[in-house]
């Protein structure tokens, strides 16, 4: 999904829903590359949903930018468990809201 | 449990009461006072315990999170930034030791001292309230820029107020001029609570109206502020925990007393997490509760200066405002050591 002008609210939901799909993953099923992965995108989504919470989060309708880091550096992360759940998704072995999910996040980098 | 104590403390403060009731008229008026002024620093103080468990909660998250990367063999950036930066910390701290400040001078001044001059804290304290910017006090997950500016302005009105000397027959035009501040300051820390209702896009929460703005007839709390950033930590350290049990229940080594102090260790968090929420709830209501004793205060002060002889309502009606925020005041501290114990015991995991 290519970069759009979100506000920080939608952010905000696009952040919270990507962090319940992530943490609805079965960690133990994952190649260890990706529990890394998922761990490395879980920290970078709590940083920056703490951050937005202190700062942006309803700013309503100002245009959303990165407030974190981690969050930035996280995008290869989020990529490439993307790539593993469409292929897991294939096979069945992932609901299709964990990938959704992640692209509404990646729309944000 | 909650309400068999809840009870035991409204006896307690009756009692107090009754004894209460056989003091003069200005003798009544000082031990009003001086129970509004402990009870406002045990706010204070509960209030500031929370901002310093939440930035460590923030550290607990990350500490954990690392630690389960670095075990999985992951080579990840070992650093942590603090959620409120020293100048934001220091703002919530001015504002808080303000508050107590004006609570201990109208205590003092009601027992006789006659206050000429201010203390350092009381100085100091004025100094820094003037100081505050809406970037150290940044509450714009609920308001707009123009809101906050307004509400951080009302910061140097109560810092004025607090450095003018003061005598005793001065005191019921003080008060009375230091309420209106005194509601924006409990708004303003009632809004830095904040929520931590899943609001979806919009925010269901509203300011209550004796906090409220005249002219401002709703303003809504969207997630975020204290509570918020609490329960987003906490339930993030919940996953974390979760993972790691489901992780060791897949290794040869894994054993039932392990999973089950994992596990032990997930009630621990979860039980925080909805205790440190309510008693955030509840010390916003005790902020309103504060202003509505206050207001008791304010007119108990008119009275005796127009030497009417019915004193505050405290005396004659054990339900009166500051009765009702003294006992809730005791309330909130068994909470807060209640949450500081497990709080306590998290920490060391």
């Amino acid at each position: 999904m290519s970069q759009s002008v979100v506000s920080y609210r939608v952010a905000y939901q696009r952040l919270l829903a990507a962090q319940q799909k992530l943490d609805e993953l079965n960690i133990s099923v994952l190649p260890l590359p990706q529990q890394l992965n998922l761990l490395k995108s879980q920290q970078a989504l709590y940083k920056e949903i703490q951050a937005l919470q202190i700062r942006k989060m309803t700013a309503r309708t100002d245009q959303f930018r990165a407030l974190t880091k981690d969050f930035v550096n996280a995008k290869e992360g989020f990529r490439s468990i993307e790539r593993w759940a469409e292929e897991a998704q294939k096979a069945g072995a992932v609901a299709s809201g964990l990938v959704r999910g992640l692209s509404l996040v990646l729309s944000l980098l | 449990m909650k309400s068999a104590i809840r009870c035991y403390i409204l006896f307690a403060v009756c009692l107090l009461l009754m004894n209460a009731c056989t003091l003069g008229a200005s003798k009544q008026l000082s031990a009003d006072a001086s129970r509004f002024a402990i009870s406002v620093e045990l706010l204070a103080d509960v209030l500031e315990n929370q901002y310093n468990r939440t930035e460590i909660a923030n550290r607990i998250v990350l500490r954990d999170s690392i630690d389960l990367q670095l075990q999985l063999g992951g080579n990840p950036e070992v650093s942590v930034d603090p959620l409120f930066s020293q100048r934001q910390t220091l703002a919530r701290k001015s504002v808080l030791m303000a508050l107590k400040e004006y609570a201990k001078q109208l205590s003092h001044l009601l027992e006789g001292e006659t206050l000429q001059s201010l203390s350092t804290t009381g100085i100091t304290t004025a100094s820094d309230l003037k100081k505050i910017t809406t970037q150290q006090f940044d509450l714009s997950h609920s308001l707009n820029h123009f809101q906050t500016h307004k509400l951080i302005s009302s910061l140097s009105g109560f810092a004025k107020i607090l450095l003018l000397p003061k005598r005793n027959q001065e005191l019921a035009s003080i008060t009375a001029r230091m309420h209106e501040p005194l509601r924006q300051l409990s708004a303003l820390l009632y809004l830095d609570i904040g929520s931590s209702a899943q609001d979806g896009l919009h925010c269901s929460l509203s300011l209550p109206p004796s906090l409220l703005a005249t002219e401002k007839a709703d303003q809504k709390i969207c997630k975020g502020g204290l509570r918020g950033l609490m329960d987003n930590a906490l339930k993030v350290d919940v996953q974390n925990w979760k993972q790691r049990a489901s992780l060791l229940s897949m290794t040869r080594g894994s054993t039932r007393a392990n999973r089950r102090a994992l596990i032990d260790h997930i009630f621990d968090l979860q039980q925080l997490k909805q205790d440190a929420d309510d008693l955030m709830i509840e010390v916003q209501q005790a902020l309103v509760l504060m202003i509505n004793a206050h207001a008791e205060l304010v007119v108990s002060l008119q009275r005796q200066n127009r030497n009417l002889t019915s004193l505050s309502k405290a005396e004659n009606d054990t339900g009166g405002p500051l009765f009702i925020f003294t006992s809730e005041m005791i309330l909130i501290q068994q909470e807060n050591d209640q949450v500081e114990a497990l709080f306590t015991r998290i920490k060391k995991e």
